[in-house]
């Protein structure tokens, strides 16, 4: 984690509400918080207490409610969705509890699709040969969803996300739908990609085995930060639930 | 109709309202059928029951017979079993003369005896104004007579009769069911309206105007013959008698020109009340099994959750069953009683065209059978369509059920990466969007035969429409190639042709000879026409289907193709026996070819041959040619006064006569496309929908990830596309097949009609329905835009 460099993406007393008035729920409340690259997030909470909230405002795919995001210097505010999909084209990437592939495309395709999609094609074989070797699933290039693991699919989607090369990978759950050694695998890739690449990646779970492997731990409550805790990230091999 | 649990019925009642625009589109599909279904089958029966009781009030005859003697025929077809009563008379066509305001017309009309008092119990009439019966020295006008020149009783006009020129006075207007449709002939169904006329006139009149005695017999079968399966041989006993008595032309009720034009409109209209449904309803059924399809897989884990609690699965399949059941209800709950008031509505204006007078319209607004097999065709419809996903619903294990994933989802290489290795190199959205039309087989065929259906409607309308202007451009521009038609009492002189070849605007003119003759080949006989020209006539064109020119041959005649239907086996070469049925003669004739004429089947011969062979029989008209830019009224008027002449007509008025038929057939085309159109978007609409649907996630994703919209958008509209192009091939085979069967049943020997379809309306059909496809993919994109990407991503897949 660079410490001197400037935040990946920055979060101003960020609040999100769903619904009006009495059905009116409170998801952020004043949340601030600034991502680094090169770190490893692990945001910890109950379920309902906004952390899920957090990486969808934070990547654009949900408004705030009142509050600045900044992604790459660019704030969020006002942007049209176009203008958000291109900042994520460009700078983030996420990855989800239940993989999300599409189920008629191979391993390799899944991963030249997003890159054939997002204009970043030049030399994409060599990137999807590339980004499937990082988490090693090279010999399942041509495998469809259904002929793989859980944690085969999700590794696919971490080589998905990945290949466009974003400074913001926000995942949502990676390793909800897997086993331990299955999860372990998974978590050392994004570690990995942290650590080697100098992305700054967000994990989400309520799985607070995990979070021996982040650099910085934030604990939610009720929409709000809890607690925020710097600490010397463990590996991600060692991690246990 | 009820779902048996409580908590499901409030389900179906939710889920139709979250899924309501496919719902709609639904019931919308149905309406469409029923409504077209009950329309066309109450408008059948209208007409039918309204025709059959003007027959049954004016004793409509069942068998015409033309003979010398028909008062001998008929003392022994009264002895006849199953013969209510035999009515003979006098029917001769003479030359009228009508004075309208300025303007005086000639032209060829019809005298028909008719009782000076009380009403025959055989073809009576329905006095519409003035007398019921003509005093001598009145007649009766025909309606459509009266409407084209504006008569009206006490009004005069004037019969060029066997004993001079005979002023009469109109002393009534009336409707007559031989005349619904003003044709003089089989061979002339269509006339222009101011072209031809009928008189009914004093009985004695009638016999001393024509110059002969009564030439008409017309048989009534009492109504239990006529209903029994033992009419055909009573009639064809009859038809015999008529024969053996020197008949020279017998013609059933089915025959009659009149009654003939009209039932093809109702054979139309049945067969409409028919082919609809099935187009409209098995688009219906096609888009329930999709959609139903589609919720059974979604609901598997809830269906499995369900079954595991105890849930019976009668109960389950019943859920499923009402989604496509209420569909049909309410579809056809609203479309029997729109249909039924269309039906009133085109009843009303087809007798209006026709001129049945009210008082024989036979009208049912309310008909119980249409309303029951409306209900029955919309219900069973759906019903059928649903049975199949919800038997699916109750067949899912719950356990199998629970899973996240679908079951054996369908994934692998399509057969073009089989067998083209290079393709496997292709961009992966090509592949995105080709694996996708294969993922779910039974949807993009059911997409496919959709986008079918809808272009079988669409090029049956567009095929009857090209065909209709086709013959009319072929007949009025190749073959009937005179401009205008002078007909004389007497046979025409050199004079006379010279006089009308005068006649400023006049290009050319001939003399034409035009005589009834009767044409045996083997057993068959058919009654028509021979026409005689010059061996290089200008005034009629001899051309091939393919439209190569014939020559008239010097020896021998030509036989109209489409006679091969009534002489069957005939063929070039072959020798025919030719019957003059004024003078009696009889002429053994080689067939030197059959030019194809799609209006009408006549024998034609040149002058030089009939002289040879039958002297007696003279040119009775001239036919002339224009010059461009002639005044075609002022030569009219010019010839229509020289000396002799008792008739003229015009092509183009004949012309305007198909046109306006045309017009028709444009409004009709214009709903089917309008309906077609309707069709397809319906469908692809729900494919589209469902389609988005089940493969929400991915999109979502690929929006997370920062795809652009336009991108999805063109991918997703691609697929749809390409599942829609499928169907098109088939359909445009299916639809030239659909516009072929249904040009055949326009066919008869009077009209050939052989598809015409420009490649130009194929790929313009093609392309409408394609166009349809694309928009019909609006709501579906505008939804993927307006998708939560933050709530699918999340979701576990089912």
């Amino acid at each position: 984690m660079d410490v001197d460099a400037l935040p990946v993406a920055s979060l101003r007393d960020v609040t999100k509400t769903y619904g009006q008035g009495d059905a009116c729920v409170h998801a952020l409340k004043k949340v601030t918080l600034d991502l680094y690259p090169g770190e490893v997030i692990v945001v910890l909470g109950p379920s309902g207490s906004g952390k899920t909230t957090l990486l969808n405002v934070t990547g654009g795919i949900e408004p705030v409610t009142s509050g600045e995001v900044e992604v790459c210097g660019q704030s969020l505010a006002n942007k049209k969705p176009e203008e958000l999909a291109t900042l994520r084209r460009k700078h983030v990437a996420f990855i989800f509890q239940f993989f999300n592939l599409i189920q008629t495309l191979t391993a390799a395709e899944n991963v030249s699709l997003i890159a054939e999609l997002t204009q970043k094609s030049a030399g994409l074989h060599e990137r999807v040969e590339e980004a499937l070797s990082g988490v090693g699933l090279l010999e399942r290039a041509a495998h469809f969803p259904a002929q793989m693991s859980g944690g085969q699919q999700q590794r696919v989607a971490i080589a998905r996300a990945l290949v466009t090369g974003p400074d913001l990978l926000l995942c949502d759950e990676p390793t909800g739908a897997l086993d331990l050694d299955t999860g372990r695998h998974v978590l050392a890739l994004l570690q990995a990609a942290a650590r080697e690449q100098g992305r700054c990646v967000v994990i989400v779970t309520h799985n607070s085995g995990i979070a021996t492997m982040a650099d910085r731990v934030v604990r939610f409550h009720e929409g709000s930060i809890a607690q925020v805790v710097q600490q010397e990230a463990g590996e991600a091999r060692d991690v246990t639930w | 109709m009820v779902t048996t649990h409580p908590t499901l019925r409030r389900k179906l009642r939710r889920d139709i309202r979250r899924s309501w625009p496919l719902f709609t589109a639904l019931v919308v599909t149905v309406f469409l059928g029923v409504t077209l279904y009950a329309a066309a089958n109450n408008a059948y029966k209208n007409l039918q029951a309204s025709y059959d009781h003007a027959f049954d009030v004016q004793g409509f005859p069942d068998l015409f017979v033309s003979m010398a003697d028909p008062n001998g025929y008929a003392r022994w077809a009264r002895q006849q079993p199953g013969v209510q009563d035999v009515r003979t008379r006098v029917q001769a066509d003479l030359p009228f003369t009508v004075t309208s305001g300025s303007a005086t017309t000639k032209l060829l009309g019809r005298i028909v005896g008719y009782p000076a008092s009380g009403k025959p119990s055989v073809a009576s009439l329905t006095p519409l104004s003035g007398a019921s019966n003509p005093s001598k020295g009145e007649v009766l006008v025909e309606q459509h007579m009266a409407d084209a020149f504006g008569l009206s009783p006490g009004d005069g006009l004037s019969i060029s009769t066997a004993i001079g020129n005979v002023p009469v006075t109109v002393a009534g207007i009336a409707s007559s069911a031989e005349y619904l449709w003003p044709a003089p002939s089989r061979q002339e169904e269509v006339v222009p309206y101011d072209s031809f006329g009928v008189l009914f006139v004093d009985e004695q009149d009638a016999r001393a105007w024509s110059g002969a005695g009564d030439n008409q017999a017309l048989v009534l079968l009492s109504d239990g013959t006529r209903d029994d399966s033992a009419s055909e041989s009573v009639l064809s006993d009859l038809s015999d008698g008529a024969i053996s008595r020197g008949a020279s032309n017998v013609m059933t009720r089915q025959q009659q020109p009149s009654n003939s034009v009209l039932q093809e409109d109702i054979d139309g209209f049945r067969q409409m009340a028919v082919a609809f449904p099935i187009l409209f309803l098995s688009a219906a059924a096609l888009s329930m099994y999709v959609l139903l399809t589609r919720r059974v897989v979604s609901e598997r884990q809830i269906i499995g959750t369900l079954r595991a609690s105890g849930v019976k699965g009668s109960a389950l399949w019943w859920h499923y069953m009402s989604y496509g059941l209420w569909a049909g209800v309410i579809g056809a709950v609203l479309g029997v009683p729109l249909g039924m008031l269309l039906a009133a509505w085109m009843s009303s204006a087809y007798v209006r065209v026709i001129g049945l007078p009210s008082q024989l319209e036979q009208f049912a607004w309310l008909r119980p059978e249409t309303l029951m097999v409306g209900l029955v065709f919309g219900v069973v419809a759906t019903g059928v369509a649903a049975f199949f996903p919800a038997r699916r619903a109750i067949r899912i294990a719950p356990a199998e059920a629970m899973r996240a994933e679908s079951p054996n989802p369908k994934t692998g290489r399509s057969p073009l990466e089989r067998i083209v290795p290079w393709a496997g190199r292709l961009p992966s959205r090509w592949w995105m969007v080709l694996r996708s039309i294969g993922r779910n087989g039974r949807r993009t065929l059911f997409t496919a035969t959709g986008i079918a259906l809808a272009l079988i409607l669409v090029l049956a309308s567009v095929g009857l429409l090209q065909t209709m202007r086709h013959i009319v451009a072929v007949q009025f521009d190749q073959v009937a190639t005179a401009d205008l038609q002078a007909l004389y009492s007497q046979p025409v002189t050199s004079t006379q042709v010279q006089r009308v070849r005068n006649v400023p605007g006049v290009d050319t003119a001939e003399a034409v000879v035009d005589t009834p003759v009767s044409v045996a080949y083997g057993d068959a006989v058919y009654a028509t026409q021979l026409s005689a020209f010059d061996a290089t006539t200008r005034m009629h064109g001899f051309i091939t289907q393919s439209g190569s020119p014939m020559a008239l041959p010097n020896d021998g005649v030509f036989v109209d193709e489409s006679m091969t239907a009534q002489l069957p086996g005939l063929q070039v070469g072959d020798t025919v026996a030719i019957t003059f049925t004024d003078t009696g003669d009889s002429v053994e004739a080689v067939v030197r070819g059959m030019p194809f004429e799609p209006i009408g089947a006549f024998v034609y011969a040149s002058k030089a041959w009939l002289h040879k062979h039958v002297p007696q029989v003279g040119p009775g008209s001239v036919q002339a040619t224009l010059r461009s830019g002639a005044d075609a009224e002022a030569v009219r008027s010019k010839v229509t006064g020289f000396p002799g002449v008792e008739a003229v007509v015009e092509t183009s008025a004949l012309q305007t006569t198909f046109n306006q038929f045309t017009g028709l057939f444009n409004v009709f085309i214009g709903a089917m496309l309008a309906l077609g159109g309707a069709m397809a978007f319906a469908i692809i609409f729900t494919t589209m929908s469902v389609n988005i649907v089940e493969r929400e996630r991915e999109l979502a994703t690929l929006r997370a990830a920062g795809v652009r919209f336009r991108t999805l958008a063109g991918l997703v509209g691609s697929e749809n596309v390409v599942t829609a192009a499928l169907g098109v091939v088939p359909g445009l085979a299916l639809g030239v097949l659909a516009a072929q069967g249904l040009l055949r049943t326009y066919s008869n020997d009077q009209f050939t009609l052989p598809l015409y379809v420009s490649g130009w309306s194929l790929l313009l059909a093609a392309a409408v329905i394609m166009l349809v496809a694309l928009v019909s993919q609006i709501p579906g994109l505008r939804a993927i835009r307006r998708m939560d990407i933050a709530t699918v991503v999340r979701e576990r897949s089912g």
